[in-house]
């Protein structure tokens, strides 16, 4: 009986684990988005800076990631393939800071250094709680918890990044760009988009506060 | 014997102790569809392999690891270069699919790969199990004999490697190597560009059916009208 508590008492503090929703559609907290098109792209643009929203998208506060989540859809409406330059994303902040993208990647490893993956410290915790034999138990199940959890956030943010940045005539590309920098006002999103055929490139914006009336 | 080229090092030195070969890509040939290998199909000239993003992918450092139980900072560096690596992957695909020219002329299509990522990092945090992740992207243009740019695509693949409470500086290697792979899959699996590579007809059999055929040609529009 003592080792079934034990087990159940384990397995009920390694199971605090990252669970997101797929689409930003699902989070509560309202969140403005911004909307241009011309004859070149349509694009939305949703920043993430809120921390709820944040938290409960990505699992992240993005002041303690040093990193500001954007939701970016794009649509190719210039009839050829477009390349959209990542290196030259920026995100203009009102106070004139330009925030660089950073590698999905980049973004992943910062989270779980931040906090993301709780699971495993759970089940450390629970183990010392409940003695020596627990310790062994709490880690296990919290190791392996944290195992879980590793690689369901770390495939989440795979699957929620933005992509592709080449997109053919009509083509569309949807996701995630992490800045980096402190969440602030926004004042727009920047970037180059290159035309294949002729090799030349320009830069796109678009407006991320609302117009006076 | 051929053999992988990449080195956990703690400077960029040590990749002269390395055999200078790229990162074979195992087993390409066994998954080929029996279909692509059936035919004489239109061959595709590899022009250039391109750096897109500059610096890093110029050097032959490719990643980060972390050696050993104290997981010391070390950079994974290449015995060649990205471009070598990549023109040697691609060179192996496009020669296991018998659709590869050997020069530009003659070639019904000429090829150019744009390295966005080329990348491997091990990841830890002290606290959790080790991972190594790799990021390969390529924008892939194909452009026909007239210089028509007919395909233009991003082919991306990122692969995680399973956690490990070891070491895992050994998982560097293998996680790359799967990228690569999974980036060529992705190519040859694509519609648009399997579309490139119809089977040319044989001269045994008649082009009557075909889109080629169906077009009114100067030939045809000489030969006098059927009498009603």
């Amino acid at each position: 009986m003592r080792a079934l508590a034990i087990l159940l008492l384990a397995l009920a503090a390694g199971c605090s684990t990252y669970k997101t929703p797929a689409s930003l559609d699902a989070i509560e907290q309202p969140l403005a988005r911004f909307d241009r098109e011309d004859e070149t792209l349509r694009a939305s643009v949703v920043p993430i800076a809120d921390k709820k929203a944040a938290k409960a998208f990505l699992g992240v506060d993005p002041a303690k990631l040093g990193a500001v989540p954007v939701m970016i859809e794009v649509e190719n409406r210039s009839g050829a393939p477009l390349k959209l330059v990542p290196g030259s994303m920026r995100l203009h902040g009102a106070s004139g800071a330009q925030l660089p993208a950073i590698d999905i990647d980049d973004a992943y490893i910062r989270g779980q250094k931040s906090g993301m993956g709780d699971a495993i410290a759970a089940g450390i915790i629970s183990g010392l709680l409940l003695g020596p034999s627990g310790v062994a138990l709490g880690t296990l199940v919290g190791a392996s918890h944290a195992d879980s959890v590793d690689r369901t956030a770390s495939a989440d943010y795979v699957a929620k990044r933005f992509h592709p940045w080449l997109l053919p005539a009509g083509g569309k590309a949807s996701g995630v760009v992490f800045f980096e920098g402190a969440p602030q006002a926004f004042t727009s999103l920047r970037f180059q988009v290159r035309e294949i055929e002729s090799n030349s490139s320009h830069e796109w914006s678009i407006a991320l506060e609302k117009a006076a009336p | 014997m051929k053999r992988l080229a990449l080195l956990a090092a703690l400077s960029l030195s040590s990749c002269a102790s390395g055999p200078a070969a790229p990162l074979e890509i195992p087993l390409l040939e066994a998954t080929i569809e029996a279909s692509w290998l059936q035919a004489e199909r239109p061959r595709v000239f590899l022009h250039s392999i391109v750096l897109d993003s500059g610096g890093e992918l110029e050097s032959r450092t490719v990643g980060s690891a972390a050696v050993g139980s104290l997981n010391n900072y070390a950079t994974i560096v290449s015995t060649v270069t990205v471009e070598e690596q990549v023109r040697d992957a691609m060179v192996r695909a496009l020669r296991a699919h018998r659709v590869l020219a050997p020069e530009a002329e003659g070639s019904a299509y000429a090829m150019v790969v744009l390295v966005n990522q080329f990348s491997v990092r091990e990841f830890v945090t002290g606290g959790s199990p080790e991972h190594s992740r790799a990021s390969v992207a390529y924008d892939v243009l194909v452009r026909d004999a007239a210089g028509t740019l007919c395909f233009a695509r991003e082919i991306e693949a990122r692969v995680v490697s399973e956690s490990s409470w070891s070491d895992a500086t050994s998982l560097n290697e293998p996680t790359l190597r799967q990228a690569m792979r999974e980036t060529l899959d992705t190519l040859f699996a694509d519609a648009s560009f399997r579309a490139l590579f119809e089977p040319l007809p044989t001269a045994a059999e008649p082009v009557v059916g075909t889109e080629a055929a169906s077009q009114p040609s100067d030939a045809a529009s000489e030969e006098p009208p059927l009498p009603l």
